[in-house]
């Protein structure tokens, strides 16, 4: 990735800068072992030789996976500041943490969505109308092909044709009255007949079945009252 | 709590002394059923009747001693066990009772043959003499056991005609109802 002529200058400015000042070691800072600072630690921060390459041929170190190295930021004093770890996945360096809004800017006000009304299909997708003029054709001849001759040169009767002396099937009456009623063959009327009263007399106990005598002599009572 | 029926000692057979005794120290008989009917047949019905119900009514005696004053709030199956208990010990079948709607009826199964106008009379004094109920007791022979349908005597004369002219016990039953209704 290229870098800015302009940022490249004050790297080289800030560099002659410091190189005059005395240099300070760091403090060694105690961190608690992570899985992430162990490689951020041993990963070896490659230094700008300035001279060799060009400027064109200055990468960022492919292991932080940084975009565009900010120049402008102060470098750290100390190790205190968050580094991010390589180990972290890729998604989570390319994609930026999302923003929570502070507490006290309140809701956003949600963008006017405006959905256009269907103007209907234009004049390009509709073509050209054509009105077509009714027929005044004749008679659609739906009647089949009369069938061809027998070889034996008898007469066979036509397909369609019946004689009229063929009794009607049983059903035919309540075949016409289904039709005209609209009914199909599937769905029809349930017919519930009466039942035959029986002279059973359990079906006669079963209508006073309600009767429970508390005692036996009521029972008694009750039978010496028929 | 209700009394049950207790059939010990209900006969004792005194070898010894060659009697029969029951639990009060009656003297009982162990005779074969087809002479005792061989002399209610000599007898006549009225004879037998007054027999049978002369014996039902010290079944009933003892229920009444045994029950106590509730013998008028118990139920049904007090009355099936205690009577059945004593029907059983006399040899007289396996009772049970059945209502029809408000019909009493009591079968006896097992009974000897040629007995149900001998069951009606034990049944009938049974009940005289432990319920205080004055009842006949229409016979129906029905396949293997007898039907005994409970009545007062005004309405046992309609049920033994409509027996007679060959209804079955049901047909009488039902009846007897529309005579209610």
């Amino acid at each position: 990735m290229k870098l800015d002529r302009q940022k490249l200058e004050a790297l080289l400015s800030r560099v002659q800068r410091n190189q005059a000042l005395p240099r300070r070691a760091a403090a060694p800072v105690a961190r608690a072992p992570s899985a992430f600072a162990a490689p951020v630690a041993a990963a070896p921060v490659p230094s700008l030789e300035l001279d060799e390459p060009g400027m064109d041929s200055l990468q960022p170190p492919p292991d932080l996976g940084r975009s565009e190295l900010d120049l402008d930021e102060a470098p750290p004093e100390s190790g205190s500041a968050p580094v991010r770890g390589v180990g972290l996945l890729s998604h989570d360096l390319e994609e930026p943490p999302p923003l929570t809004p502070p507490p006290e800017s309140g809701e956003e006000p949600a963008p006017k969505v405006s959905i256009p009304r269907d103007p209907g299909p234009t004049m390009a997708q509709l073509g050209q109308t054509i009105s077509l003029d009714e027929g005044v054709g004749g008679p659609l001849e739906l009647d089949e092909p009369p069938p061809p001759p027998s070889r034996r040169g008898v007469d066979q009767p036509r397909v369609a044709a019946y004689s009229e002396e063929l009794p009607l099937p049983e059903n035919a009456r309540e075949e016409l009255d289904r039709v005209r009623l609209g009914q199909s063959a599937e769905v029809g009327p349930t017919v519930h007949t009466r039942p035959v009263l029986s002279t059973n007399v359990v079906d006669f106990v079963s209508a006073v079945r309600s009767y429970q005598p508390e005692s036996f002599l009521e029972l008694l009572d009750a039978s010496l009252r028929l | 709590m209700t009394p049950r029926f207790d059939p010990t000692r209900a006969i004792v057979y005194d070898l010894s002394r060659g009697q029969l005794r029951d639990e009060e120290g009656q003297l009982r008989l162990n005779v074969p059923f087809f002479l005792l009917e061989r002399l209610c047949g000599q007898a006549g019905p009225e004879a037998t009747r007054d027999f049978g119900q002369g014996l039902g009514g010290d079944i009933g005696r003892r229920i009444r001693d045994r029950l106590g004053a509730a013998a008028e709030q118990v139920d049904v199956s007090v009355w099936t066990e205690h009577l059945g208990g004593h029907l059983a010990v006399l040899g007289l079948g396996d009772l049970s009772l059945e209502r029809w709607g408000r019909a009493l009826v009591i079968r006896i199964v097992g009974a000897p043959a040629g007995a149900s106008a001998l069951l009606a009379a034990v049944i009938a004094g049974a009940l005289q003499r432990g319920a205080g109920r004055n009842v006949e007791l229409v016979a129906f022979d029905v396949e293997d056991s007898v039907a005994l349908l409970v009545l007062s005597p005004e309405t046992a004369g309609r049920a033994r005609a409509l027996r007679e002219a060959g209804e079955s016990l049901g047909r009488v039953v039902e009846q007897l109802h529309r005579g209610v209704a």
